[in-house]
């Protein structure tokens, strides 16, 4: 076999994303390849119903929005692949009793859902900042009817003659298999065949993952460093649990607003399951009538900066 | 999980804030948020997002024996799906209340105004007529669902075009793309929410934010349509205690002016896009890509990502079906010297001088370690370095 013959080009549909667009959710993306499009939402580590409470480990809940209509048999498919896998990948006896919930809306779709989808809640748990085993990155790929050929992340008109179509979902330190979904008809060896072809692909994705967290930390740094405020106030009050602090930050990525948003949270006491306490405000004494808070970003920008 | 509930401390805030008339999001009182309306590539679907809340619409339609008492109309539902994605305290599953309430105002402010031409929508009387289906999500809660839903609505109804039909007598032939071209729906007016909040202090304020719907003591939601007509009303008393006056009358006036604009804004996002598709210039390009911001931090666009792989053919089919070919081919010779030491000699030196260097002192292991050739001598050295630490 020569050269010329091993080394094929072949493309990717490109991929588009934007990270931390939902202010509801403590991560979120909206993931493209091509054209297809999911939008994910992570909310979590957060106070488990008594009936999913696992004592050991946190309990993963997924739901999946279709476009149309109510969610189908397929789309709870989705949400079981999401399940299992983002459970090998979070690390789940980190926070017990707790649950963390994914949540995905479908957008548009031409070809790879699945594949968008465990990528784009991947991605949507990393912004989230959860303490992940690794990251997962999931490639579709299809055998074309008549050729035989391998066709990687296919788009929905080429589905159109499929014989076989699969997602693999790898994981990033291994390159495992963590996951795996195949349509059709196919041998064994064109299965390993194309297993073989998504590992290698996988590493695009894992580079964009890496790309794209990189130029969001640099991000939150060059703004929490620049604008990041903190306003104390201490009302008259003589009991400490009347007492309230209003601590204003410049949010992450909406440098278009003029006006940063002010959030106002209750100071004492704090809610142990409420995510903002545990990761933004580090330590707060009482000293005379000041109160001092330091705020601490999930990335710990200011740290790196003195180093 | 339950709604965070909102501190006094926040309450009283928000109330003076009004009070001065200043608004948390730097707004005037009257003045609403922006709107940005983004379509997908299939007909009849469109993202919305009014300020940080966020709606994604999308029309469907299927053919259905109709109603008795209407035997020749099309028939609609408004689907309104509250998600765990918009905010964490909604269920999925069954529609909740604030789901119902606002399926409810959509219906009034679409169905019962009769903004549809329902008519053209029959195929047969009493046999066959289009049925169409709008399902909204609501992506991301940040107050005013109604609006951000009737804005996406709206949108979508507009720009959604149905498939042609030709009946020939007994049987109808439904068209697809590439034989006829998709039809337009009629619309008569474009109606659409505005929703107003009024506080303790007597303030009204328009397009609340998800905060300032919590302490607000009335809500108020008109539906207008471009020609300053009046479809639908809804006014909710939020606490028991307040009485409010004269809110409508105030505020119908800037709810008109405001619709004449967005329904102005929704038509031209419609057109444009509608005739770039006709125009099959970027047919296949996704419009949804148009929402990400091209040089925002949180964002990345890239072009193509052309890859080469080193060994695409090399895992050519094995005409053997067995799975343990595979790893006997992974199994390659070893050739000699090739990633070993000879173990025997040096071994035994290592044994003897790692026994040395534990008793010796530091001063004289740095000269060892220098003289010392293999590398698995330098692994111990450093254990021994450790130990003298």
């Amino acid at each position: 076999m020569t050269k010329e013959a091993i080394e094929i080009n072949c493309t990717l549909r490109p991929i588009n994303c934007e990270i931390n667009l939902l202010s509801k959710s403590d991560g979120s993306t909206m993931f493209m390849q091509g054209d297809t499009t999911i939008i994910a939402g992570v909310n979590g580590p957060l106070e488990a119903r008594s009936q999913k409470m696992a004592y050991d480990r946190v309990s993963i809940e997924v739901t999946y929005t279709p476009l149309k209509g109510p969610a189908k048999v397929d789309d709870r498919l989705i949400e079981t692949y999401i399940k299992e896998t983002c459970e090998s990948a979070i690390l789940v006896s980190f926070h017990p009793n707790t649950m963390v919930c994914i949540n995905l809306q479908e957008m548009q779709d031409s070809g790879g859902l699945l594949a968008c989808a465990i990528n784009a809640s991947c991605l949507a748990l990393i912004n989230s900042g959860l303490s992940m085993r690794f990251t997962v990155a999931a490639i579709s790929c299809m055998i074309e009817k008549e050729t035989g050929e391998i066709i990687m992340d296919p788009d929905s008109s080429q589905l159109k003659n499929a014989r076989a179509e699969f997602t693999y979902t790898f994981d990033s330190i291994n390159k495992d298999i963590v996951c795996c979904h195949s349509i059709g008809q196919f041998s064994q060896n064109e299965f390993l065949a194309c297993m073989d072809k998504c590992r290698q692909v996988s590493k695009y994705v894992f580079d964009y993952y890496r790309e794209v967290t990189k130029k969001s930390s640099r991000s939150l740094e060059s703004e929490y460093s620049g604008n990041a405020t903190c306003i104390q106030r201490t009302f008259d009050s003589d009991a400490f649990k009347e007492e309230r602090i209003s601590v204003g930050r410049a949010t992450p990525g909406r440098q278009s607003q003029a006006v940063p948003t002010i959030d106002v949270y209750p100071l004492c006491p704090p809610d142990p399951f409420s995510p903002f306490w545990l990761s933004r405000i580090q330590r707060f004494s009482m000293e005379g009538e000041h109160l001092w808070t330091s705020i601490k970003y999930r990335n710990e920008p200011s740290k790196r900066k003195r180093e | 999980m339950k709604e965070i509930p909102l501190s006094n401390c926040e309450r009283n805030f928000i109330n003076k804030c009004i009070e001065g008339e200043t608004r948390l999001d730097g707004r005037k009182l009257l003045e609403p948020r922006s709107v940005k309306i983004y379509f997908s590539s299939n007909w009849g679907c469109c993202m919305v997002s009014l300020g940080h809340t966020k709606a994604i619409a999308q029309v469907s339609c299927d053919i259905q024996q109709p109603k008795a008492s209407r035997p020749n109309e099309g028939m609609i539902r408004i689907n309104v799906e509250l998600a765990p994605l918009a905010a964490q305290h909604f269920e999925g599953g069954r529609q909740s209340e604030a789901a119902i309430l606002i399926n409810r105002q959509l219906e009034k402010c679409f169905k019962d105004s009769k903004c549809m031409d329902l008519e053209s929508l029959c195929i047969v009387a009493d046999k066959k007529v289009w049925n169409l289906r709008i399902d909204i999500n609501i992506i991301n809660h940040d107050g005013n669902l109604v609006d951000c839903a009737s804005i996406a609505t709206l949108a979508a109804l507009m720009h959604f075009h149905r498939p042609d039909v030709t009946s020939t007598g007994e049987e109808i032939i439904i068209h697809p793309a590439s034989e006829k071209d998709f039809l337009p729906l009629t619309l008569f007016h474009y109606p659409i929410c505005v929703s107003f909040i009024t506080f303790k202090s007597g303030n009204t304020i328009m397009d609340p934010t998800y905060i300032e719907e919590k302490v607000g003591v009335a809500e108020l939601t008109l539906g207008v349509n471009s020609y300053r007509e009046l479809c639908s009303l809804h006014f909710d008393y939020l606490t028991k205690t307040m009485t409010v006056k004269d809110v409508i009358s105030a505020v119908s006036n800037d709810a008109a002016n405001y619709a004449i604009k967005l329904v102005q804004q929704i038509k031209e996002a419609v057109i444009k896009d509608v005739q770039s598709r006709y125009k099959k210039e970027d047919n296949n390009i996704s419009r949804f890509k148009e929402s990400i911001q091209v040089n925002k931090l949180t964002t990345t666009i890239g072009d193509h990502i052309s890859i080469k792989l080193r060994k695409w053919n090399a895992t050519a089919i094995v005409e053997d079906d067995f799975m343990e070919v595979e790893n006997e081919e992974k199994n390659h010779i070893i050739k000699y010297q090739e990633g070993s030491a000879e173990l025997i000699p040096i071994l035994n030196n290592s044994i003897k001088k790692e026994e040395i260097f534990s008793i010796f002192n530091s001063d004289s292991d740095d000269e060892i370690l220098v003289k010392s050739p293999s590398p698995e001598r330098k692994e111990i050295d450093l254990v021994d370095l450790i130990d003298s630490d």
